[in-house]
């Protein structure tokens, strides 16, 4: 979740009055925001994901103002075309969609331009997942000449002059030298031309989504911007652009539109318009068990922002989060308030029926701790190391991770003993007898559904100066006494296990399990001096 | 008077040794491990049983500095003696020896160099001088072979200058005093410690048993023993069924379909990406399930259920048939909520995977804990009811409710429990009522309460075991011991 930080004195100012510590603590929690840090000079709050609007210093004022009462709400208008962006066919395998907007009369102070920047950052790395559906570019509009053209070219056909340097590159150079060609170079990884931003002088404007021409910079002197949205998705884009219009039309600027012409078709950006959702009240009340009436309904409404009339909420151009009109049920929940709900518990006729496999579980573990064994429970994440090589085993086919972030968990577990193993050698500083068990899930490749179905496995081992294969076959007996399942035990080998000492668990002739004394080659690489008896069988 | 076994056992040990002993040699002679032979010790030296006196040697050890010296056969003041003997001597290089500032300073003090730095330098004679040095190299293998009767000068000036070190080694001798003679002799077998089948059978009791000090404190036994978490986890699945609530299960190993897509987790959403999911190698791909379902899936993604824009991007099949490790058991309701019919309380313990690294607020397993509620008429109140009675249940009285965000549910709801050690509000876990694009699809109508919390959070909490590698990364045998399991 991204944390933004404001300027105190300047998010005040724009929420229209000084707020008391205790607004930051009680009354940003309700809308669904925390307050994470505070001071007198600044402050920080952890934004949801479905409310980038609340990113910019702007946008979260102006959601805390309609609802801490001023339920006036702001009507956002455009202005005139300014110019024409040609979208060109070219674009259309590597990056789609552009939408722009020309900002009138911005007064950039510094302030402005960090929240600006900030907003950029934030919007880039969640909304716009790391650019790569959204790259926002904002510009100085006295250096742009319209028309402009939005197209994809060779990487080395193209230079100019990109923002913090001061030579000419090619659009493979800036994706080999400059800061910002290397960090977001990935997004253009698997393309072949890459898209550029040019003006009338054939002037770059900006490479999309890596970084925008230094000829356009925006400084404090600037006072027209020109603003570029390109990315993958054209609802995320449009979004974003009305989210910095907003923001800056907040300001005090004056918003003009761009005709954006594709090929077959042409829009104009920004569209102040609100988004109509029909909200009936009978879902309204029902969902929520309150008895609202439109009045009301509108008014609570108003403190999220949205206006409400016959039924039809009309969400405000920057608002991104608003699907359904669940989303509207939830915007009237929030100004209800919470903790104005009373908790009910219905009464729902059901009968609880317990999972078998669990049951049977809960069963083991009871004849087990009657039997003095001490419960351990481990990671279904383990390595080939561990479960293979340290156990003396050829390692076997087993599910495996893609992406391990560390050597120790690149696949999953195939049996517990490994597991007792590792619990063993970590406690070899405690009191023994050490009698232990395991009852947990191993993961076994096959042609079910995912590929892989879970095995529900119970382990023993015993470890101690007297531990051997007689004491495991007697916790053996006795267990299998008192679960009730018949068995017999039949000679074989295991690589894990001392040949002579070793024998498989079967029931109703099939193989269940094994049990034995471990290897003392085995017991070395784990570091255990004393002798250790173990079995293992599938609870089935 | 009453006396623990082993301090009977000390006694009759004790009176053999006239001079006393140390507690290794009582150890060895009693059969009671070192501790035991302690803690007796200190009960009978309570009584006045028993004396014990702590004795200090002295003893020093050649360091390093010393023994080099010893090899070399010299120290630095003969080294820097003979150099400036040379004539003419060569200040520079005298300057850069090791030994220059030391030797310099206790050739002076020693009386073999005479005011150096000015233009009247003078030396000893250079036999006195070997002779002077080869005595103090003398004395210091002396000490070296343990012989410390030198001479006290020559001892502190080895100290300081580092060639010997100091060792103080403590040792307590025990001896028996006059009153615990008496009492062992008066008591040589010590009476009647443990009845017998033979001392029953016998009457031998009647003659009186040796009365026992209750109040003393016992050995613990090691016991069979629940893994904490499963205990929690128990109580947990008894709170669920006795709210009526059914248990489910589902595969480790689950496809991105049931794990993100059912629940309308768009499919560039990033808890999808690879920093926070681990994906599978092998199996390498997951079958989707019926056509109908999977095709219902797709429109709540890319164009909206009934009344809903969707996300407005194209879904992809082949991202959806990624095998993953489980990232929450919300994988196992959206399995559950396939096909149901109403009313249905459903619940799932079980293990979930996140790629993290590990610390001590994070490990790549855990285990999460899951209700859900399925019924024509429930609202977002009786969603808080369940939270409320589910906490209060769990031991926490005091409950709030936050707004909070989730793609798959609308409202959502971020409970926050009172923690009266504290005096704090914390959060613990997360709820909320399904949206309509996860259950249409799937074929329920109704709305689907939801909610959910790891089990590693509430034991932190109550325990006070902060360090959740505590519980299976590490299952430290004497922690799970020590464990409280009545919760």
């Amino acid at each position: 979740m991204a944390v933004v930080t404001f300027d105190r004195k300047d998010f005040e100012s724009l929420v229209g009055k000084k707020l008391k510590d205790s607004d930051y603590t009680e009354t940003v929690p309700m809308i669904g925001v925390t307050t994470e840090e505070l001071s007198s000079d600044s402050v920080s709050f952890e934004v949801f994901p479905n409310r980038p609007d609340m990113l910019s210093v702007e946008g979260f004022a102006r959601a805390l103002k309609a609802f801490m009462g001023d339920g006036k709400g702001i009507k956002y208008s455009v202005g005139k075309i300014h110019g024409t962006m040609r979208v060109d066919k070219s674009v259309e395998n590597v990056r789609p969609y552009a939408v722009c907007a020309v900002v009138r009369n911005v007064k950039l102070t510094d302030s402005v331009l960090k929240s600006l920047m900030q907003f950029q950052e934030k919007v880039h790395e969640t909304f716009g997942r790391r650019r790569e559906r959204v790259a926002i570019g904002v510009h100085d509009m006295s250096k742009i000449e319209f028309p402009l053209k939005y197209a994809a070219y060779e990487p080395s056909k193209i230079s100019f002059v990109p923002l913090d340097s001061k030579e000419k590159m090619n659009l493979s150079q800036i994706l080999q030298k400059h800061g910002k060609g290397k960090e977001y170079g990935w997004v253009l990884e698997n393309y072949k031309t890459y898209p550029v931003i040019t003006d009338a002088k054939n002037d770059v404007l900006s490479f999309p989504p890596i970084i925008n021409g230094e000829l356009t910079r925006v400084t404090e002197k600037s006072k027209d911007l020109f603003i570029d949205v390109t990315g993958t998705s054209k609802h995320y884009i449009m979004k974003t652009l009305n989210m910095l219009c907003a923001s800056l039309a907040d300001r005090g600027a004056k918003l003009e539109a761009v005709k954006i012409d594709y090929t077959k078709s042409s829009e104009t950006t920004p569209d102040a318009s609100d988004q109509k959702i029909k909200v009936s009240l009978d879902y309204l009340n029902g969902l929520l068990d309150t008895d609202l009436k439109e009045d009301e309904v509108k008014m609570m409404l108003a403190k999220m922002g949205v206006l409400f009339a016959n039924n039809v909420a009309s969400v405000p151009f920057y608002r991104t989060d608003v699907m359904h009109q669940i989303d509207i049920v939830e915007d009237v929940a929030i100004a209800f308030g919470y903790q104005n709900f009373e908790p009910r518990i219905p009464k729902i006729p059901t009968m609880a029926q317990r999972n078998r496999t669990q049951e049977k579980s809960c069963v083991i573990k009871e004849i087990m701790v009657g039997l003095g064994m001490e419960e351990t429970v481990s990671f279904v994440l383990t390595n080939d190391s561990k479960q293979f090589n340290m156990m003396a085993a050829p390692v076997e086919e087993c599910a495996t991770i893609l992406n391990p972030k560390t050597e120790d968990y690149t696949a999953c577990r195939k049996s517990l003993i490994p597991s007792l193993m590792n619990v063993l050698g970590d406690n070899k500083h405690n009191e023994y007898p050490q009698r232990i068990f395991e009852i947990g899930d191993c993961v076994e490749l096959d042609k079910s559904e995912t590929g892989a179905s879970n095995v529900r496995k119970l382990a023993v081992a015993l470890c101690h100066a007297d531990a051997d294969i007689n004491e495991i076959k007697s916790v053996l007996e006795t267990f299998m006494h008192s679960y009730g399942l018949g068995y017999r035990l039949k000679n074989s080998a295991h690589p894990s296990l001392m040949s002579g000492r070793c024998g498989e668990i079967i029931v109703d002739g099939r193989k269940v399990g094994i049990i034995g004394e471990i290897n003392p080659a085995v017991l070395k690489n784990w570091g255990l001096d004393n002798p250790v008896a173990v079995l293992e069988m599938v609870v089935e | 008077m009453d006396l623990h076994p082993h301090e009977l056992k000390l006694l009759g040990t004790l009176k053999n040794f006239h001079k006393g002993a140390d507690i290794a040699a009582l150890s060895k002679a009693s059969g009671l491990n070192p501790d035991s032979v302690r803690k007796a010790a200190l009960w009978a030296a309570a009584k006045g049983l028993v004396k014990s006196e702590v004795t200090e040697t002295k003893s020093y050890l050649l360091e390093e500095e010393g023994i080099r010296y010893l090899k070399l056969n010299t120290l630095p003041e003969l080294i820097i003696f003979n150099e400036v003997l040379k004539k003419p001597a060569d200040i520079n290089y005298l300057k850069n020896l090791r030994e220059f500032q030391i030797g310099m300073m206790w050739g002076q003090k020693k009386g073999l160099i005479f005011n150096w730095g000015s233009d009247n330098v003078r030396l000893a004679p250079k036999k006195e001088a070997e002779q002077k040095i080869a005595k103090d190299l003398e004395a210091l293998d002396e000490v070296g072979r343990g012989n410390y009767n030198i001479d006290r000068a020559k001892l502190e000036e080895f100290l300081r200058r580092r060639f010997l070190k100091e060792k103080i080694e403590k040792t307590e001798t025990l001896s028996i005093t006059k009153k615990g003679l008496e009492l062992a002799d008066s008591n040589p077998d010590g009476g009647i410690g443990k009845l017998t089948p033979e001392i029953i059978k016998s009457g031998a009791w009647k003659k009186g048993v040796r009365p026992y000090d209750v109040s003393l404190p016992s050995a613990k036994l090691i016991a069979g023993k629940k893994h904490i978490t499963s205990v929690w986890a128990e109580k947990i699945r008894k709170i669920f069924l006795d709210m009526g609530f059914s248990e489910a299960s589902g595969p480790l190993v689950e496809s991105s379909f049931w794990c993100f897509d059912a629940l309308y987790q768009p499919q560039d959403h990033p808890s999808r990406e690879l920093a926070d999911t681990f994906y599978m190698k092998k199996p390498g791909g997951s079958k989707l399930p019926e056509p109908g379902i999977v095709k219902a899936v797709k429109n709540a993604h890319e164009s909206g259920t009934e009344g809903s824009t969707g996300w407005m991007y194209k879904w992809s099949e082949d991202i959806a048939k990624k095998p993953v490790l489980r990232t929450h058991t919300t994988a196992v309701s959206a399995r559950s909520l396939f096909g149901l019919t109403p009313p249905a309380k459903i619940f799932c313990i079980g293990r979930a995977f996140r790629n993290e690294t590990v610390d001590y607020k994070h490990l790549p397993e855990f285990t999460q804990v899951e209700g859900i509620v399925v019924d024509e008429n429930v609202t977002f109140r009786d969603l808080l009811g369940y939270l409320k009675e589910f906490y209060w249940r769990l031991g926490f009285e005091k409950i709030r409710f936050r707004p909070a965000y989730f793609p798959y549910t609308e409202m959502s709801v971020e409970p926050e429990v009172y923690f009266e050690e504290k005096g704090e509000w914390v959060e613990l876990g997360g709820s909320g009522i399904f949206r309509p694009e996860v259950t249409k699809p799937l074929g329920v109508d109704v709305p689907v309460l939801a909610w959910g919390l790891s089990l590693e959070r509430p034991i932190a909490l109550m325990t006070g075991l902060n360090d959740i590698r505590n519980f299976y990364f590490k299952n430290d045998l004497k922690l799970l011991r020590n464990a409280k399991v009545n919760v």
